[in-house]
Order: C-alpha cells, then structure tokens, then sequence
C-alpha cells in the first residue's frame, strides 16, 4: 500500500482477494487480518500522514494544503472501496482525519498571507467552502474555523468604530455603511461558504453584538446617521427606497443592548428637528418611530409620539391665537410651541431677561394659554427659540434670522452703540458659557454684526463690543449661525482615555428604572433570593438595556436603606418586601 | 458582652447601633463606628481589626448604614473561606470592597 500512494500502480483486485483471504483465514478468537494486516497498515498510515502532511503544510499555502487534502481523501476512499475490508475504512478516516485535518487545523486557520484572515478579506468562498467541508470532519477544527471568524468580524468592527471616532465622526454615513457592507459580505460567507450553518450565523451575530456594545459609540453614530437621513438624506425620496434606508438603521438597532442611549441621542436630534421644522419628511420620521416601536414596544416610543403630538396640537393652538387676533402685539408676531415637559429631553435653564416688548407678547400668551388651561405651569425656555431681527445698517436694512440669545444681546444695542462685556452679562442674565459662545457667533469675519475689541479667538473679561454700522452682505436676510459647542459633551469623553461614559441622565434614567423594577417584581413576589431578583430584574429590562449586576446591588442597597425592602432574618440572601 | 450566648449578642449588637444614631440620622460616621466594632464585637469577629482599617483608608464609605453593620456580623460569622465569598451574591458593596480590598493587599 505504501508503494501505492508514493504512486506506483497496484494490482488491487489481488489485493482485495489477499485481503478477504486473510479475512477468511480466522480461527477461533484470532483476527489473522487483524493482525497481519489492518494494525500494521494502520500504524504506517499514521506515520506515513503525519510526516507527509508536516512536510505539505510547511511547503504550500493553505489553499493548495487543503486541496492535496482534499486528493488524499478521495485516493484513500478509493482504496478503501476497492480492497480494504469495511471494517478497517472507519479506523482509516479517523487517523485522516486526525493527522491531516485536527492537528494542523489551528495552523491552517492562522496561516500568514493564505489562512482564514486572507480568506475573510478576500471573500475567498471557494477556499473557505473547501475548508468548511474538511473541517466538518472534526467538529472540534470546525469550532475553530466559526471562532476565527468572530474574531475577525470583532476586529473589524473595533476598527471601523475606532476609524468612526478618530475622524470626529463626520460622516455617520462612513460607520453604517461600513457595518452594513460586513454583515452582508458575511452572510455571503455564511451561506456560500458555509452552507447556512446555523451555528455560523449565531457566531456571526454574537460577533456584531459584541464589539457593536463595547461602549455607547456605535449606538451615537448610529443616532447621527438617522439624524442625517431624517433631517435631508431622505429628501425627495421614494417611499421604497426611503423605507429601505430606515431599515438600515433597524438592522443595526437590533445588535446594540444598550439601546436607551440610541435612545436619548435620538429623542434630542429629534426635539432640534421638530423645533425647527427641518425633518425632511413627517411620514419618514413616523415611519421610524413606527419601525423602533416595532422591536421594542409601545414603551419605548410613547414618548417620542408625544413630542408629535405636541407639535401638531401647537400648530393647531398657534392657528387659534391668530384668529382671535391676538398673536401680533407691539408689532411683534410670535409663535409659540408649548412642550409637554415629559416627553422633551429636559434641561433646567433659568431663562433670561427679554427685551420689553417681549415680555408684554410672553405674558399675554401665558395669560391666554393658562385661562385654557388651569392648574399648569409654563416655564419659557429661551435657549431654545429663534428671532427674526430687523437690522439697520449703514449700507441697507437687513433682516436677521438668529436664536433668542442673539436677539437678547443684539437689541442692546437699540440704547448704546459699544458694550461691555459685564454690562452685557448683567443685561440679559445668559448662563456664561453660552454667553460667551452667543457673542463670539455675533462677531465672526463672515457675520460680524458686532466688533470684538480684543485680538485673538477668546474674549476677555474687560471685552467691549461695538455695534458694526458696516456690516454688509449680499442677502437681505441672512442667518447667523452659532458656533459650535464641542461635539462630545464632556461627561462622554474621559479626557486622556478616550473612553465612553454614558450621559448623565441615561445613568439617572436606569437608576429609577431599576428600582422600579424591584420595587414592581418584589411587589409580586413578597419574598425572593438575591440571585432570583438581579435575574429577573436583568430580563425585565433587557430590551432597554444591560444592567450591571452591582448596579443593581446598590439600588438594592438603597432601597433597604429607604425601608422599600428588607432582608429575610432567616436567610440574609432573601429580600422582603415592606408594604 | 463577651459571654452573652449568640442570640442575645446579635440583639446587643443591633441596638448599639441604634443607640449611637445621632437623632433622626440613620447612618453613623464611619469613624464611629471604626470606634465602637472594637469594643462591641472585637474578638467574636477575626476581621474586626482589618475592617476597621479598610473602613478608616476607604473613600467614599463615609457612613455606615445599619445593614451594612448588621451585615458585618452576618460576614464574620457565616464566612469563613474569603476563596469562596462571591461578589455577585446578597453581601452589601460595602463587604465585596472589603474582601477586594483584603486580598489585594496580601492579608490572605
């Protein structure tokens, strides 16, 4: 046999008589073609393979490795079907299988230049489907092959989302696309190369998921990318093809589980959107809320509705004030959208000091608003609003289009024509900082409405600004736009780390979330294990988030102290609940 | 104290301290307590000493509330291998800290 696969031909119809002579020839308990035969044979077989394929594998690429594989296997089928006894062909592929497929798997897999990493790359399915067929032989070399292209997709993916952040994401449009272009080349691989193994593709989502939830940037990106769309990507768009950009987020929506965080940046672009009435199409944003309702439930979009609702019952609230003649007074028209503070991302600003005319046009409508209204409370959120301005200038009127804060600062300058900083401050009472970022936006080259007296970028303490009579510009209604605060607040980029923290109230969202869940399960139960709560309240939770079991520990903690719950006195790993 | 038997220890243990709350406060300053485990449970717990200690070094564990006191003596008395303390069962952060805090700095 030997001689047989160094290639020389073989009489094998007079070894299939030798052998089943040898067969024959058994007396009593004694296998003479045992041992005359398949035990030697054997054992050379594993020989002969163990130093063919060490010297193969060292030699060729894994491709052309698997390929003379590939040949053996049929030679050695051959030979069993022709001669060898069908006892001996099991005993014969299992030592195959182990010399030439299990003990050079690993080394196949990580093969430089050749090995799955190339393959992966370059969506080399034959190569792969070959070694997907080898390695099914050995479940334990399979493993492996599933294991490398996690770990590949995981890779991957930490690039992509590391080439997303080191671009100051930008392009939202680079990171999804980049995810949606590696699932798709892998679920090619999965059911090209793989034949749809099931186990493949669990591999292949466990994969996403895991480096997708790393941290909170992929649910960002993907919050900016639906921004992109709603806001002019999906501009005069088909509803076909419209819907299928939306599904583009809802694919990778699914891979994140920490999604009250695409939540909250989402509930914010939104609120921008809306406020300003820059969504490109209603039925496109209803659409998504209709799409994200769909995989999380009614309690995750509710609010998001809300804020809808409150639009449309503003517009319809505006549309009366008018009628009734009311909106326009001292000359001012104003517009107002009254929020429902639940549903709107909240943020507690002290509102600042209104010119006079103003004033009398807020009162009047508060006046109006609570007469309908009875036992609210309206509170104006003036870093939010916008003004039109009517400007006088030295070469023409103007018509200025800027946010509340602007409007504050520049009719100031209806009673002075230079200012101070502080006299500025104490005039219109705007929190510091946006103080500061409004006056820079009123004094830049292209939009300089005032004149900084100060050289350089940032404004000093004892800075004048003057009314500039010489502004001029080629559109008679121009809008001045503010400068950009940093991209990142600071609570989600730790400085030197690089590391994502969560923003402030997704951190306060989950402590109530989470006490409320115990306090809701314990309710029921009366009386429950330490283990048993954190598992229930992790499930009840789990299509909003992860919570982390010390986190829930410490909510435990609090509610102990707050006489919510107490230990059991039998077994001090039971809680019980105090009604 | 030292010769009540278990039951009526755990009860003295309790009620000092709720007697040294001050007022309507429901926690005690850390440093109080550092104060009082010495004298009221001292030798019935082999980690009174190294308790202490941690409580006095650690940040963020000004005040100790009645459960983690109870709990101390819960731990002293029903724990016996540290190997086998888990921080994903019911012992509060404060003890997790603790036994972190106690294999980390080689007192095992």
């Amino acid at each position: 046999v030997a001689e047989q696969r160094e290639g020389r031909l073989l009489d094998q119809d007079l070894m299939r008589s030798i052998l089943s002579m040898l067969d024959m020839v058994g007396v009593d308990a004694s296998n003479v073609y045992e041992e005359e035969f398949e035990t030697p044979f054997l054992a050379e077989t594993k020989t002969f393979y163990q130093n063919e394929s060490q010297q193969f594998i060292s030699e060729n690429t894994c491709p052309d490795y698997m390929k003379k594989v590939e040949a053996r296997l049929y030679e050695e089928s051959l030979r069993g079907a022709h001669y060898l006894h069908p006892s001996t062909v099991p005993k014969l592929n299992f030592i195959l299988e182990t010399e030439l497929i299990e003990n050079h798997s690993k080394t196949l897999i990580e093969m430089e230049n050749s090995g799955c990493e190339h393959m992966f790359k370059e969506d080399k399915h034959n190569d792969l489907l070959r070694m997907y067929k080898l390695f099914s032989k050995v479940p334990k070399a399979l493993e492996e092959l599933r294991d490398a292209m996690g770990e590949f997709i995981k890779k991957s993916g930490k690039d992509l989302v590391a080439q997303q952040e080191a671009s100051g994401n930008k392009e939202p449009n680079t990171f999804v696309q980049g995810l949606l272009n590696l699932r798709e080349k892998f679920a090619v691989i999965c059911k090209k190369a793989f034949l749809g193994d099931s186990k493949a593709q669990k591999k292949v989502v466990g994969a996403f998921e895991e480096f997708v939830n790393v941290d909170g940037r992929s649910a960002r990106y993907l919050a900016h990318f639906a921004d992109d769309l709603l806001r002019s990507g999906l501009r005069g768009m088909g509803e076909e093809e419209a819907d299928s950009q939306l599904e583009k987020i809802i694919l990778i929506f699914r891979y994140l589980q920490d999604k009250d965080v695409f939540e909250n940046y989402y509930k914010i672009q939104l609120s921008k959107r809306l406020l300003s009435g820059r969504s490109a199409s209603d039925e496109c944003e209803r659409s998504m809320i209709a799409k994200l309702k769909g995989e999380c439930g009614y309690q995750f979009t509710s609010k998001l509705e809300g804020m809808f609702t409150d639009i449309k019952m503003s517009r319809d609230a505006m549309d009366q004030y008018r009628k009734a003649g009311r909106s326009k007074i001292h000359g001012i028209e104003m517009e107002v959208n009254v929020l429902t503070a639940g549903y709107w991302p909240t943020q507690t600003v002290l509102p600042c000091v209104l010119p006079d005319p103003l004033g009398s046009c807020c009162s009047a409508f508060e006046g109006h608003y609570l007469d309908k209204h009875t036992g609210r409370k309206i509170a104006w959120q003036t870093h939010m609003g916008t003004a039109d301005l009517k400007a006088d200038f030295e070469g023409r009127k103007h018509e200025l289009n800027v946010t509340t804060y602007q409007m504050c600062i520049l009719m100031l300058y209806n009673g002075a024509d230079v200012l101070s900083l502080g006299q500025i401050r104490d005039a219109v009472t705007i929190p510091e900082q946006e103080l500061r970022r409004h006056l820079i936006s009123l004094c830049t080259p292209k939009h300089k409405i005032l004149k900084k007296a100060s050289k350089g970028k940032g404004i000093s303490e004892d800075d004048t600004f003057s009314f500039n009579a010489e502004y001029t510009s080629k559109l008679k209604r121009v809008k001045i736009p503010m400068v950009s605060a940093k991209e990142g607040t600071a609570a989600e980029l730790n400085d030197g780390e690089n590391k994502f923290a969560l923003p402030s109230n997704v951190e306060e969202d989950r402590r109530h979330l989470i006490e409320a869940s115990i306090v809701r399960i314990m309710k029921t139960r009366k009386l429950l294990g330490h283990n048993a709560l954190v598992a229930e309240v992790s499930r009840q939770l789990s299509s909003r988030f992860f919570p982390q079991p010390q986190l829930i520990k410490k909510r435990i903690e609090s509610l102990i102290e707050r006489e919510y719950l107490e230990r059991d006195e039998a077994d001090r790993r039971s809680y019980r609940y105090l009604a | 104290p030292d010769s009540m038997n278990f039951h009526d220890f755990k009860a003295f243990y309790k009620f000092v301290f709720q007697f040294s709350r001050e007022g309507s406060m429901k926690t005690i300053e850390k440093e109080i307590v550092a104060a009082l485990l010495p004298m009221v449970i001292g030798p019935r717990s082999q980690h009174t000493e190294l308790f202490v200690e941690f409580l006095l070094q650690s940040s963020g564990n000004d005040r100790v509330t009645f459960d983690q006191w109870n709990s101390f003596l819960e731990f002293s008395t029903s724990v016996h291998d540290l190997d086998e303390y888990s921080d994903e069962g019911a012992w509060p952060i404060l003890l997790d800290e603790y036994v972190e805090w106690y294999k980390s700095n080689g007192k095992c």
